[in-house]
This record gives structure tokens, sequence and C-alpha cells, in this order.
């Protein structure tokens, strides 16, 4: 067989083999040197930055662009559909025969059994995920289906299509028929034109006309009247025009940051902002003295030995107990310990309803304090060792005594090593969510952190937060269809807020560090 | 070493009558560790005058000035025995008070080494820590010292600057400064003069005559043309051993030592 043919070739390929084999040598011992010099080191490490770089990047993109994409106004299309279907469909398929639905997904049909050979729509192999509404004692209620895309009879994108978000929650889709002040009626071209540039808003806040109106046609062809009074914004999802694009996403992106929570999904989550910033805020308050003290003690005053080195590996260590842990210990340990002490001693009156004997901003903080407090004390640690003897000696020289020494001088130079440990602190805090939970974070609160009378801070209270609105959004919803963009907006504001936060510590460190010229910290 | 500290009385006595002694040194070791660095050291600083202490590098004499005001205490390691009186004080007695005692004894050390502060604060820090000065007035100690140090004229117009900005030149004459501020009895110089350009270095020296009339120098330095111009006395010292030490004029014209001749001939090695 092919040994033969092998065979009449021996010669001829023991020689290129031994020639071939030399230069492979070659090229190995070129390698080798190659490998020795270390320059091979230079593309491991290009490579694991290019790795890790590419996966942040893709995580950034993912979170702006779905975060950003809640915002930005998506069209809505009036479908006409045939009914027939309807009726024998298990999901709930709408029943009336034109809609208007804002597609969210499409996917090929996934059908374990073949088509019926009667349906002879089956083969168009698409389905659409909708939402679309439905009118129940006349509040519209948001309602999702797949809908085949056999069924989908006429597909038109009226540009007239108005979507109105209405101030107790809820928003309809129809066509303007009429604005009616009164004494003035608006249709066609000049309701269009008021309808788009805000002109309505003027006429709700004009006064003298009370009983301004707004009558849309509805999707089934009945009326909706809407006054003025109660519409919270309008937008012509269709409109062709980028411009108007622009501005209606700017307007939901700054409804959504400066608002606060609606029913149905509606508003913004100032509230959260809020709370989370109070929250980072408090919690720095309570850990960098912790912190900070801890250190200085570990590094400055107790001698090394074995103790101390045990200490010092048991907070390292500290970092890797779970954020759920933190929260069940503070609620344990503070929130129906002391807390509930605290409530015998000063709110004895308002018992049994519990003041500080409940999850509030202050627990929270103060689990989080824990939870970041081994990153402070090693990164405050790491600064103290930096510091040069030659600094402390200096100061005792001049008849310091150690703790004018250690906190007038040694521990300045090591501010922006304290600094970095609060930043990293801050962006491990911002994002955690287990903690809270057991401790005062909630979906909705009316009652304000700060208020402008005494006592400003009401630390006990519960808070939002807008980790935990994502948490929420993500994994407590039943409508998560309306609630996962939310997540990622969410997400995006809590990115920037944590990086914002995050800026503010780096620039102060930075004068700090311009300000003393330091170069060991 | 029991026996060598016990065989200082006669000596304690001798010099307890001689009012003019601002530092005196009897039967000194200072171990690192197990390893001796200064070995039976006795020594007489005289007050109001300068002694200059040279020898070898890592012969001891950091180590030594470091037993002045007692910052040997710092190096975990280190013991100290025998004794060193300060104004007929035993500075290593246990009832002592370190702080009050590096008050009274400045110190420059060898490498500069500022605070993250600004030069102001730098200055005024060894002051701050001990009178609660008027903001006049702790203008006027700063300037004072900064133009003692001959800093004055290049550092008046930058006074927050950080004292981390300066030249090691500079830093140096800046921590004389912050030393002066205090206003100190004692004054220890290790080697103020390493990081100085001549003229600074003149000025230095000028500095030191200067302020001969009001404190008791002992300096460090590796420079025989300096220590012969600034100091009264001198001592030498090899591997840990005081081998010489008396007025500065016969110490360099007449050394009664082997030793001391070849050092300051530079025959040394
Ligand atoms: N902290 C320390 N721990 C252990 N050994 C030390 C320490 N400091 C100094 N030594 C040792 O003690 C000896 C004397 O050191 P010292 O600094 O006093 O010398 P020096 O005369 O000042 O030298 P130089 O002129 O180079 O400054 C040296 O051998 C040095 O290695
Ligand atoms: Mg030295």
């Amino acid at each position: 067989m092919s040994v033969c043919g092998a065979a009449i070739n021996c010669e001829f390929s023991d020689a290129m083999g031994i020639s071939m084999l030399a230069r492979g040598l070659k090229a190995l011992n070129g390698f080798r040197h190659w490998l020795n010099t270390g320059a091979a080191w230079h593309w491991y490490s290009l490579a694991t930055v290019t790795l890790s770089g590419l996966l942040i990047a893709a995580l950034i993109v993912l979170v702006t662009s779905q975060g950003l994409g809640y915002f930005w106004p998506a069209s809505v299309q009036e479908w006409v559909i045939s009914e027939s279907k309807a009726v024998d469909s298990p999901l709930q398929a709408p029943s009336s025969q034109r809609l208007f639905v804002r597609v969210l997904e499409q996917q090929p049909v996934v059908s374990a059994q073949p088509a019926l050979p009667a349906d002879d729509t089956a083969q168009t192999g698409l389905e659409y995920f909708v939402q679309f509404q439905e009118f129940v004692d006349g509040t519209a209620n948001w309602r999702y289906a797949w809908v085949e895309a056999g069924r989908i009879i006429r597909v038109t994108r009226p540009q007239s299509l108005l979507e109105v978000h209405l101030s107790q929650g809820g928003s309809v889709f129809g066509y303007p028929l009429v604005i009616d002040s009164g004494e003035q009626q608006f249709t066609g071209q000049a309701l269009h034109a008021l309808l788009r540039d805000g002109g309505w808003r003027e006429l709700m806040a004009s006064g003298e006309v009370t009983e301004a109106r707004l009558l849309l046609r509805l999707q089934d062809g009945s009326d909706f009247v809407a006054p003025l009074t109660t519409v919270r914004n309008v937008l012509f999802p269709n409109d062709a025009s980028l411009l108007y694009r622009v501005r209606q996403f700017t307007t939901s992106l700054w409804v959504f940051l400066s608002t606060g929570p609606q029913p149905d999904y509606q508003g913004g989550i100032l509230p959260a902002i809020y709370g989370t910033v109070l929250l980072v805020l408090l919690m720095s308050v309570i850990l960098v003295p912790l912190g900070v003290l801890t250190a200085v003690y570990l590094h400055e005053y107790a001698s090394n030995n074995l103790l101390t080195k045990t200490l010092r590996i048991a907070v390292s260590n500290l970092a890797g107990i779970p954020g759920i842990v933190y929260g069940v210990f503070v609620l344990g340990v503070f929130v129906y310990g002391l807390g509930a002490q605290i409530d015998q001693w000063f709110f004895n009156d308002r018992l049994p309803l519990p003041t500080f004997g409940t999850g509030g901003i202050l627990w929270a903080s103060l689990a989080l304090a824990l939870l970041t407090l081994p990153v402070v004390i090693v990164a405050t640690e790491e600064g103290l060792a930096r510091v040069p003897n030659d600094l402390r000696r200096g100061a005792l020289a001049l008849g310091a005594t150690r703790s004018e020494m250690i906190w007038g001088t040694v521990v300045t130079a090591a501010s922006p090593a304290i600094l970095t440990g609060l930043i990293l602190a801050i962006a491990r805090a911002a994002g955690e969510v287990a903690p809270l939970l057991l401790v005062g974070a909630v979906k909705y609160t009316g009652q304000p952190l700060l208020e402008s009378s005494f006592p400003y801070l009401h630390a006990e209270r519960q808070f939002m937060h807008l980790g935990y609105q994502v948490y929420d959004f993500a994994l407590q919803s039943t409508n998560t269809y309306a609630t996962i963009p939310l997540a990622y907006a969410t997400t995006l504001i809590l990115l920037a807020l944590v990086i914002l936060l995050n800026l503010i510590a780096i620039r102060l460190r930075a004068r700090l560090r311009r300000r003393f010229l330091i170069d060991y910290s | 070493m029991d026996t060598e500290l016990n065989a200082q009385p006669s000596l304690l006595q001798e010099d307890s009558q001689n009012a003019e002694l601002a530092v005196v040194v009897r039967g000194l070791h200072v171990y690192y560790g197990a390893r001796l660095v200064l070995d039976n050291i006795s020594l007489d600083v005289e007050q109001k005058q300068v002694t200059a202490l040279i020898g070898p590098s890592g012969c001891g004499k950091s180590t030594l000035l470091r037993c002045f005001n007692r910052l040997n205490d710092l190096i975990d390691d280190c013991h100290v025995q025998g004794q060193v009186r300060l104004f007929k004080r035993n500075i290593y007695h246990p009832d002592e008070d370190v702080v009050t005692l590096r008050r009274q004894v400045g110190m420059v050390f060898q490498r500069p080494n500022p605070f993250p502060k600004s030069i102001f604060d730098n200055v005024a820090y060894g002051v701050r820590l001990q009178h609660k000065l008027g903001a006049r007035e702790l203008r006027e100690v700063v300037r004072w010292s900064l133009k003692a140090a001959a800093l004055w004229d290049e550092v008046k117009d930058r006074l927050s600057e950080s004292a981390l900005k300066l030249s090691s030149g500079q830093q140096q004459r800046l921590v004389i400064a912050r030393a002066l501020a205090v206003k100190p009895s004692v004054l220890l110089l290790d080697e103020p003069a390493s990081n100085l350009d001549p003229i600074s270095m003149l000025k230095l020296e000028e500095l030191i005559t200067e302020l001969k009339s009001r404190y008791t120098i002992i300096i460090v330095t590796h420079n025989m043309q300096q220590a012969a111009r600034v100091s009264d006395h001198t001592a030498f010292i090899d591997q840990g051993r005081l081998i010489e030490v008396s007025d500065t004029r016969s110490l360099f014209t007449h050394p009664k030592q082997k030793q001391t001749e070849d050092y300051i001939t530079g025959r040394y090695g």
C-alpha cells in the first residue's frame, strides 16, 4: 500500500528530513532565545490586557446601549390582524382587529407540531412579541403576546399616532382628534403642532381654561377623553424627525433622573439616586475613621508580633465574607439589639412602632462600612508602610510625642493611600445590594431622608437604592418585559454615579498629592 | 560590660565638677542585635563649642549622635549600655522624658527629611508643638530660622508650597531651619553639608560659627577641611571605638595616634 510509495522516496526524504530537522532545531533555538529575552511577557500581558479590556468594554456597551435605548422613543405600529386565530390561541391573544403595538422581539416560529395542512399562514415562519394596550373600565393596561406573522394583515406606522402619558400613571395610544379648551377648538394641523411643540402645556398652564380636554381615537374606534391637567407628557412615537426624537430622548432621560417613581413604571428614580449617594456618604463617614484608626493601630502602635499578624490576616480575609452575612449580622446585632434598646430609651412613646429597631439607612451604611472596612484598612496600612522612617524620626527629633508624630505627620503623608482605599470601598459598596436587603432598602418609600427642619437627616428611615431597584426590576418583577429595560437604565445610572463619586475622590487625591508632592504613596 | 561600667565612678566624679560640659558620655556601648557598633565610648562635649565627629563610613558616628537624643530607642533591636548625661542629667534614666529631651537636643539628619507639608509648616512644626504662638510671632520665628539657615531669600515667596519641591540642598537647609526654630540647647548635625554647593556650605559654616555663641553643636562630617574650619574639638572614631579626641588644631596638626594621622592624611584603609 502506501508503504511501498514511502520506500521509494526513502533516501530523498531522509536527506530532506535531516535538513528540516536542522532547520526546525534552529527555529526552536531561536524561539527559545526569544523566550529567554523575556519579550514573550510583553505579548502575554498585552493579550491579557486586551482580553479584560474587551470584556469590560462589552459590558459597558451592553449596559449603555440597553440603558439608553430605554429612553429612545420606540415606534408604535398599527396592525390589522385576522381575528380567527385569536380564538384558538392559547396565549392571551388580542381580540380586537386593529391594534397599536410596539414590537419587542421577533423570532422564527418554534413549534413542536408540524403546521396543520389547513393552516395557510404557517409558512411565513416569523412571530413577533408585542406590547399592546387593553382597556378595562376605561384604564389602559399593558398586555404582551406572541403574534404569528401570518395573522397580520396590514402594518402601518402612522405619523399622527400619539402616545399620552397620564399623570396618575399609564399611557394611552391613539389618534388625536381635538383639543377643546371651552372657547377654542384645535384640530388638524393646528392640533398636531400644538401637541408636537409643547404648546398644549401653555394651554393647560394658562389657568383660564380649566376644562381643556384632549380627545383621542383609540384602536377599537372608541373615544378617550383626557383632561389636559391629567396629562404628563405627549409624544408622537413615529415622528420621523431626528431632532424631535433626540428631544424626546432627553426629556424622558431627564424625567427619569429628576422625578420620583409613578405607578406602572412611569416616572423616575430620583429618590433612589438620593438614597444611594446618601448611603455612600454615610458609609464613608463611618468607614474612614474606623478603618484609619484600625490601620494606624496595627501599623504604628502595635508591635509586629504574632497577634498583630494574625489580626492583619483576619482583617484581610473579612473581605471574603459574602455581603448578605454582613446584612444578617447588622440586623441581628444592631437593628434588633442596639436599635431596639435605643427605641426603649429614647423613643418609648412610639413603641411598639420601631424607630431604630427596624431597617434604616444608618444600619445599611453600617453594614456597608463593615463590608468595605478591610479595603480601607489594607490600603491605609500599605500607605503607612510607604512613609519613610526618616519622617517619623524627624518628627520625634523635633519633640513630637508619638501621637503627634503619627497624626500630624505620618497619617497626612499616607492620606492619598487612605483615599485610594476609600475609592475602592465606594466602588465596591455602591453596587452592593445583598447586605441592604435586610436592613432597610425598599422598593418604594414616601418618607424623605432629608428634611428642611430638625433633625434634617432621618438616618433611621428606610430608603430607596439604585442597586436595590435593579435587583427588584430584574428579579422581583411580575412583568419583566416592562422592567428589564428599566433595570438596564437604572444600572447605567448607577454606573455613572459610581464613576462620578470615584472621580470626585480621585480629584481629591490628586490635589493632595500635588499639594504635598508625595511620591511614596 | 558590667565590669567596664563599674570602672567609671572615678571619672564621673571628676567631670561632675566641670560645669562647662554639655554632654558627658561614659562607657557607652551600643549593640544592634548582637553586634557591637559602639565600644566603650567616653567623651566630653563642651558647652557652646563645636565638636566634630570624624571617622570612616560605618564607624558609628550617626549611632553615637542618635544616643544624644535617644533616637536609637526607635530601632527595635538596638541596645544601649553606659551613661549619657546632658547638663548633668542622665538621659537614659527610666524617668527621663524623651519628648522634653528631644526639644532640648535638636537634630539634623544625614538625609534631608522634610515633612510632606508646606515650607512654612515644616519650619513651624516643632514650634507649634511646644508653644501656642500668635500668627505674627510664628511667622517671625519661621523667618528668623529660614534666614539663619540661609534659605530665606530663596523661599520667601513660596512658603506655602510643598517642601518636597525644594532641591535636596534646599531641603537640607530647610531641616536645619526646622531644627533651629525650636531653639534647642544642643544641636546635632549629621553631615549637614553633604548636599550643599560650596557657597551654601560656606554659609552653613558661617552659620555654625555664629550659632556657637548660643548652642552646643556636635557635627558629623566627612570633610576634614570643614571639621578643621568650624570645630573647636574633634573626635576620631574608628570601628566603634573612640580613637582620639582633642582640640581641633592639635588633632589635625599633631595627631597622637597613628590611626588618626592616617585617616586625616588620607592614607586610611
Ligand atoms: N538600624 C540598624 N540596624 C542594624 N545595624 C545598623 C543600623 N544602623 C546602623 N547600623 C550599623 O551600625 C554601624 C554604624 O552605623 P552608622 O550609621 O552609625 O555609621 P556612620 O558612621 O554614621 O556611617 P556614615 O558615615 O556612612 O554615615 C554600621 O555598620 C551599620 O551597618
Ligand atoms: Mg552616618
